[in-house]
């Protein structure tokens, strides 16, 4: 068949805004924080008993996404980073970006460096790159033609001191990648873009592709490494309602794992945007404007919801909270909820 | 902030704490094991990592609304009334909530606004383009009954587009519902997750929550009295000040004097809220001979989108004061473009004004408002439900809506986002429309105009709006069809195809091109090969009488074509050969979401198994059948009890999103290999993609119905306002799955409303390779439109139960043969004279249609058909019609690789076959081949119980022991996932946890969601809680179980439940039949019970007998501690048991019973009782 490298624009009666998808979820934790690979490689155990719930395209050998997200793997980065002579610093005091690239090497090159200045803008150190090796001999043609160039970014924490604690600096690797989303598109010959960054923090990363459940392990092969450690691990085996190539919607997205459908979608992007002229932020400050708008509209549901919740975290909510505030448990009509908590649930004007 | 409302299980983590939490409805499984060594593995399903059993701690899933959370820094796991206890003392809500947040009923009453002049009623009326079907229709049942007006037969009036009459705004879009990819939900039966209420007031920082925060008015329904809106715009209380804008406009100016006063509106909206205005009422009050109403929706939709480019919108409410708003889709579109509450004066005056002219009797002005307000929340929260959105709050400003008919222009200016894709009419044409309705009420020259239009939109009417079925054209199809004349059913064609033509229709507006040279009429495709594209539409035998039920079959198997069950069921006296070699089985079986009459044997006798995920008339929306409507016949094929109500539920609620469905094709495959799967959706925006996920999840068949389609009886705001044309979903979805080289693996039928050769010819070449159709048989078979299906009074006996009515039947199947016979051959003609030869050279073939060059209609001209003629540029190795199998992947099944071998001599010999199998969840709907052969080669009665004994360990896939009939016995030693039991038509079932396992059973969770979801009959023990909705739509099995979760029993109407543990709440919702008894050891069931259709009763005797039998049993196939403790106690214990009786079913049984006393046996007891219970008006389910 004619390949396409990326999803196809709006054409006559078909508009990709109507793609839905639907999926597998599962973690795997060790609840006291112990780090082991028996985490990571159960949780792709997971993902392969899950692979039913996820679908492939018209070819076999072409899934609708799969992926991990884990904690940082310490030994494992530092020990793969020093192959490109990076040198990296203690745990928590360094964040590593994954991004997706375009195959074009004169594209990623002038987003490779934009990058960087971008790092360097936010007041933190740029330590260097990493191509993330990958084997994509089994992936079908679909998932081969929309395949990005993948690396991983090293980047030390600034000095300045609002960085000093774990959520200052997460706040900094943000702002530097909504600019970089804001940026740093490369639209190509669809229209599409294949600059993407899975993830950016000093806490988690995320490997994911439009691959089948089961083809995780051999695409990353990184990810069979016994240094490839981590206390919890997030999967997800996606069932998309299209053939089209697109890496960039496989979850885990950077904080959630989604199995549904946000039906109150448009609403919920134009209240947020309507919303954004009150928004004052203590720990944000004036870093707040140059991260606007909140949801990147490129994205699915999934992305949208996740673009919210990461605000909502970022901005000093605890999860929970940030989450019940997204999906507050139904309470008008609830026999036995406490008044407290229907108070809490019931917090907003229309 | 608004909820993210959607079905959901989303994990999420920061990287130190995970979480889970399910949506609030609990529309999506996840399922979690704790084992000792402090490992936690959440997922969708269970089973997905092998755990050995004794290191299992325990075993969980995630409830509705509830959260999981475990903190890895602090080493646990936190509880879901902790996590919520601590947010929400974070800040004084409950003070700041009790100073600030002021309920509506709290404000001081002001003034009431004066009322003007009844005598100028009629005139505002028709400003705001009232018509008498209005009133008559529409606002009489909602203000005499508090109910929704309800409809029959679908719509064929024109589109709002290409109507002559003025259109209201409103009428130009379309709502959206949830197929497929998301569940609609039940907004009646699930109430306890839906919530109307809202809050006016301005949003503050949310980033900060403050007291101020909490500054709001809560409304408890966003339709406002008068009253209530005197309120709001006098309001006093310290932080709010409200000031109302008028949106009127000079009808002369035109399109561009309607633009000024928009842009007035916004300049004036800008100055209030500088002045720091917060509660902004746009009021159409005040229209005169020089002053026309702004439609309404204009100006809340256009002001609410220049506030948020503005940033201004979240500072204020709007609230607006409009005539025109008045029936339910007026009031949804509103809310769904940004308006905060709507006060519908002009309908309030309609009843004020109706109750003086004797228009509405028995009624005063205050119950009569309370009435129609009612009605209007209760259709506004349905229409939400059926997009899957719980609460109105997160509905507002959602914009599930498609304009049909706007050109980009407007959309892009005033209706930011909306899909609009066939263009239309600009805002010159809506300000044209407003001026026509002004000009009505304020002529030039004076006369006595003092009456409303007649309407004609409901019901065809002489000067009404027009209907492409009336008497002459209805007359005409029967002649021809009668006396098989094809002349005069080319007459009728003409007649048909020329009104279509008149813009009744978008395929009206396109033309046929004509091959340069057209080929002999005799190298077309035969009329015999075309007609086994033809389908009837699907018709419960319980909506349409025997007769034509069984006249459409035997017609159809006649052409070689298929007719269609309808999700009634089928008596298997039908599918014997009748002497003559005709058949009364319906090739097509449907599988509807209340899967009545669902066996094993209905689903081997099919031809096709169609999946009925929505319906034209009234997608997303579940269905009722009256009791009084369930004639002992019909109860019979449904499995049910006569007399008893029906309910089928909004969703399937084994489809909740696409992968769920990709599991029911597979189960369905699995209990009839030889049957092809099909599909059934209703044209909406973004149908095309659920298809191309339909086509992915291995359907054979994708059906695309117009939303015109026919119905016994819908709300009339789904009949006119839900779905699109199937033209526009047609092209969608054959373009969509062209694009992804999807559309050679699947067939594309299509429906609604056809009516001629034409038709069929058009719909071939936008994509389609099969045709349905419903109308125009029932037609044929003697229908007049008189549209009262849902009254039981069909005077041809088309469309009723009631036995004397039916003797009026005069159709013949004969008569359905003449009909298909000359639709093909109409077709073959226009083939012939555009060169094709066979339909397959037609598919797609959009290069071969073009919109008609003179379209000079005042509206019609804006229409652009573009999209809908687009062909997606791909190669020529991509197919254009169904050109290869699907692949199904039952090789790889439990059955196949090791079951069928297993039980061959049970299947050929009737011998006993025992075995022991591991499994795991990768293995689904185990069992179910075995069970489809055994019914196959032994029909109905099946084998004698346990003949085949299999036991499993380990983990089931979704669906174990679907559809087994009797003889099959599966005992399961692990945990199940959801779905178990589906279907059950006589199997037993046995689920224990594995031997090794420490844990205690009643504590921890073994089987899934929907747990015997339409099963028929069967046994099954489960030592262990279940998850949410067990027994939901059982109709015979009897089951023990020892906890479940949410809505279990819901919809049930037979069999029995035992519940020997904990139950989660709303139960008994919806429950019609059979009875579940309950061990409420905790004493807290009683609130749990949704009490709207069941009562709580003593133990009889009997119940005692029959629980204590149960639990016999389960103790011997279980070895369960509960059921031995509750022997041990002996009745006495079960004594305390809380039955639950679904009062129609009670009333039915006494009643039966009684009949029985007077001497009545069998059929004849049953009819009278059935005749009684008819009689009894008091009834309360199904009304």
């Amino acid at each position: 068949m004619t390949t396409q490298t990326s999803a196809p624009a709006k054409q006559g009666l078909y508009d990709p805004q109507f793609e839905h998808d639907a999926c597998g979820i599962g973690f795997v934790v060790n609840i006291k924080g112990k780090k082991s690979h028996e985490i990571v490689a159960q949780s792709l155990e997971v993902l392969n008993n899950l692979n039913h719930r996820g679908a492939c395209g018209c070819e076999a050998n072409t899934g609708d996404g799969a992926g991990v997200l884990i904690q940082l793997p310490h030994a494992f980065l530092v020990k793969a980073a020093a192959k490109e002579k990076i040198v990296l610093p203690e745990p928590g005091t360094y964040g590593v970006a994954m991004m997706f690239f375009p195959q074009d090497p004169k594209a990623r090159h002038e987003a490779e460096k934009g990058f960087e200045k971008l790092v360097a803008e936010e007041g933190q150190s740029f330590l260097g790159w990493r191509t993330v090796p990958t084997n994509n001999s089994a992936l079908g043609a679909t998932a081969r033609a929309g395949e990005p160039h993948i690396r991983q970014a090293f980047i030390g924490r600034g000095t300045n001191k609002k960085f000093s604690d774990s959520a200052g600096f997460e706040r900094a690797l943000y702002l530097i990648r909504k600019r970089a989303e804001h940026s740093l598109r490369f639209p190509n010959e669809n229209g599409s873009n294949r600059f993407y960054i899975p993830s950016l923090s000093s806490r988690t990363i995320v490997y994911k592709g439009m691959l089948l459940a089961s083809q995780m392990e051999d695409y990353y092969p990184e990810l069979k490494d016994p240094d490839m450690v981590s206390a919890l691990a997030l999967v997800h085996s996606r069932f998309s309602t299209n053939t089209f190539p697109n890496w960039n919607r496989a979850h885990p997205y950077r904080f959630i794992i989604h199995n549904g459908e946000i039906n109150t979608l448009r609403g919920n992007i134009n209240w947020m945007h309507a919303r954004e002229a009150l928004l004052k932020s203590e720990v944000f400050g004036e870093d707040l404007k140059r991260l606007l708008p909140v949801i990147d509209t490129d994205g699915s549901d999934s992305a949208m919801f996740d673009n919210c919740l990461e605000f909502l975290v970022l901005s000093g909510r605890s999860l929970p909270h940030a989450m019940m505030m997204m999906i507050p448990e139904p309470w008008a009509n609830h026999e036995s909820m406490s008044k407290k908590k229907k108070r809490f649930t019931n917090t907003t004007p229309a | 902030m608004e909820p993210w409302d959607g079905p959901a299980s989303i994990g999420f983590t920061d990287g130190i704490r995970v979480g889970a939490v399910l949506d609030r409805n609990g529309l999506r499984p996840s399922r979690y094991v704790v084992t000792k060594d402090d490992f936690i593995v959440l997922a969708s399903e269970v089973g997905v990592l092998d755990i050995a059993p004794e290191r299992v701690l325990q075993k969980g899933r995630l409830q509705p609304g509830r959260m999981l959370l475990i903190d890895t820094e602090e080493g646990r796991i936190i509880s879901d009334d902790e996590i919520k206890k601590t947010v929400a003392s974070q800040h004084p809500y409950r003070e700041w909530l009790d100073k600030n947040l002021i309920a509506l009923d709290d404000l001081v009453d002001q003034d009431k606004p004066v009322h003007e002049q009844h005598s100028t009623v009629v005139q505002r009326q028709q400003a705001f383009g009232y018509n008498y079907e209005d009133l008559r229709v529409v606002i009489e049942p909602m203000a005499k009954n508090g109910v929704e007006p309800v409809g029959a037969m679908g719509t064929d009036t024109p589109l709002a587009v290409l109507s002559d009459k003025p259109q209201l705004l409103t009428n130009y879009f379309k709502q959206l519902f949830a197929q497929v990819t998301n569940p609609p939900i039940d907004c009646l039966r699930e109430e306890i997750v839906t919530s109307a209420s809202t809050a006016i007031g301005g949003e503050r920082n949310i980033l900060l929550p403050t007291a101020e925060s909490c500054r709001l008015i809560e409304l408890k329904s966003p339709i406002l009295t008068n009253e209530q809106l005197e309120k709001l715009r006098q309001v006093k209380e310290p932080g709010f000040r409200s000031m109302t804008l008028p949106i009127l406009f000079d009808p002369t100016q035109g399109g561009e004097g309607l633009r000024l006063a928009m842009e007035e509106l916004f300049s004036a909206a800008d100055r209030a809220v500088a002045g720091g205005v917060n509660i902004l009422i746009l009021s159409d009050r005040g229209i005169g001979e020089k002053k026309a109403p702004i439609p309404a929706l204009l100006a809340v939709a256009g002001l609410h989108h220049d506030m948020i480019r503005k940033g201004t919108r979240m500072k204020v409410g709007l609230i607006l004061e409009s005539g025109e708003p008045r029936e339910t889709h007026h009031f949804a579109v509103l809310l769904g473009y940004g308006v905060g509450a709507i006060n519908p004066y002009m309908a309030y005056e309609t009843i004020d004004d109706m109750i003086q002219q004797g228009m509405l009797s028995d009624i005063d002005h205050k119950k009569a408002i309370k009435n129609y307000v009612k009605a209007a929340t209760k259709g506004v929260v349905k229409t939400i439900s059926k997009m899957g959105i719980s609460t109105i709050q997160s509905y507002g400003g959602a914009q599930i809506f498609e304009a049909l008919g706007l050109n980009q222009d407007v959309v892009d200016r005033y209706f930011t986002w909306t899909p609009s894709r066939v263009g239309g009419v600009g805002l010159d044409v809506i300000a044209e429309e407003a001026r026509r309705r002004h000009h009505r009420a304020f002529p030039a020259i004076p006369t006595d105009n003092n009456v409303l239009d007649v309407g004609g939109n409901y019901q065809w009417r002489k000067e009404g709006e027009k209907h492409l079925f009336n008497p002459e054209t209805i007359h005409r199809l029967q002649i021809a069809c009668r006396t098989n004349r094809y002349d005069v059913y080319q007459s009728y064609a003409t007649l048909v195809n020329d009104q279509s033509r008149e813009h009744y229709t978008l395929r009206g507006l396109l033309d046929l091109k004509p091959a340069e040279r057209p080929i002999p009429i005799d190298e077309v495709e035969s009329v015999d090969e075309i007609v086994k594209r033809f389908k009837t539409g699907a018709m419960s035998y319980g909506s349409i009488s025997q007769e034509a039920h069984e006249s459409l079959a035997v017609a159809m198997n006649r052409l070689g074509g298929k007719s269609n069950t309808g999700e009634g069921g089928e008596d298997p006296e039908r599918y014997k050969l009748l002497p003559n070699g005709d058949s009364k089985n319906s090739a097509i079986k449907q599988v509807a979401s209340g899967r009545f009459g669902v066996t094993s044997l209905y689903l081997v006798n099919a031809r096709e198994l169609q999946i009925k995920m929505a319906q034209g008339a009234k997608p997303g929306e579940g269905g009722q059948l009256p009791g009084t409507k369930v004639y002992p016949w019909v109860a019979r094929t449904r499995h049910t009890t006569a007399g008893v109500g029906l309910i089928s539920p909004p969703p399937h609620h084994d489809i909740y999103s696409i992968e769920d469905l990709a599991e029911l094709i597979h189960d369905l495959k699995n209990a009839n290999h030889l049957a092809r799967i099909s599909v059934k959706l209703v044209a909406e925006v973004g149908v095309g993609t659920v298809a191309a996920g339909v086509a992915k999840a291995h359907a054979d068949v994708v059906l695309i119905s117009g939303y015109d389609g026919g119905t016994g009886a819908s709300p009339q705001s789904s009949i006119k306002h839900a779905g699109l044309p199937w033209e526009l979903g047609l092209a969608e979805t054959h373009q969509t799955l062209v694009l992804n080289n999807l559309r050679s693996r699947i067939t594309v039928e299509t429906d609604g409303q056809l009516k001629t050769g034409r038709d069929v010819v058009i719909a071939a070449l936008l994509g389609a390779e099969e045709f349905g159709f419903a109308t125009a048989p029932l037609v044929v078979l003697g229908c007049v439109m008189m549209r009262v299906c849902h009254l039981n009074t069909c005077p041809v006996g088309v469309a009723t139960q009631d036995p004397k009515l039916r003797k009026k039947f005069t159709g013949d199947p004969a008569h359905v043969v003449n009909f298909m016979r000359f639709i093909a051959q109409e077709a073959r003609e226009y083939m012939a004279k555009m060169g094709f030869r066979s339909i397959n050279e037609m598919i797609g073939r959009v290069d071969r249609l073009e919109s008609r060059k003179a379209v000079d209609h005042w509206k019609a001209k804006g229409v652009d058909f573009s999209n809908i003629l687009f062909a997606p540029a791909v190669g020529p190795e991509v197919g254009r019609y169904r050109q290869m199998a699907q692949d199904h992947g039952l090789d790889g099944s439990l059955d196949r690789r090791v079951l069928l071998d297993l039980c061959k001599p049970a299947l050929e010999r009737g011998e006993n076959v025992e075995a022991t199998v591991p499994i795991r969840n990768r293995d689904r709907v185990v069992g179910t081949q075995v069970g489809s052969e055994l019914t196959r080669r032994h029909g109905a009665k099946g084998l004698p119980d346990d003949t085949i004994d299999l036991t499993f360990q380990g983990s089931a896939g979704q669906s174990f022991g679907a559809f087994i009939p009797r003889g099959m016995t599966l005992s399961l030693e692990g945990d199940a996932n959801d779905y178990f039991g589906k279907g059950l038509s006589g199997g037993k079932l046995i689920l224990t946890p594995p031997r090794a396992a420490s844990y205690v059973p009643e504590d921890n969770i073994i089987v899934g969601n929907v747990a015997f979801y339409g099963a028929t009959s069967g046994e099954a023990y489960i030592r262990g809680l279940a998850g949410e909705r067990f027994g939901v739509r059982n109709s015979g099995v009897h089951a023990v179980v020892e906890g479940v979760g949410d809505h279990g029993c819901e919809y049930m109407t037979g069999g029995r439940i035992v519940v020997i543990g904990p139950t989660g709440r709303n139960f008994g919702a919806g429950m019609t039949g059979g009875v579940a008894y309950v061990w409420d050891a905790a004493g807290d069931f009683r609130k749990k019970v949704n009490g709207e259709m069941v009562d709580i009763e003593p133990m009889e005797e009997e119940d005692v007998q029959e629980v204590h039998g149960l639990l016999v049993k389960h103790l011997l196939h279980t070895t369960s501690t509960v059921a031995k403790h509750i022997l041990e106690k002996g009745p006495a214990l079960i004594r305390t048991f809380v039955k639950v009786m679904p009062r129609d079913f009670k009333r039915m049984i006494s009643t039966i019973k009684k009949m029985h006393q007077a001497g009545m046996t069998g059929d004849q007891a049953i009819m009278a009782a059935f005749e009684e219970n008819a009689r009894d008006l008091s009834r309360v389910g199904g009304n």
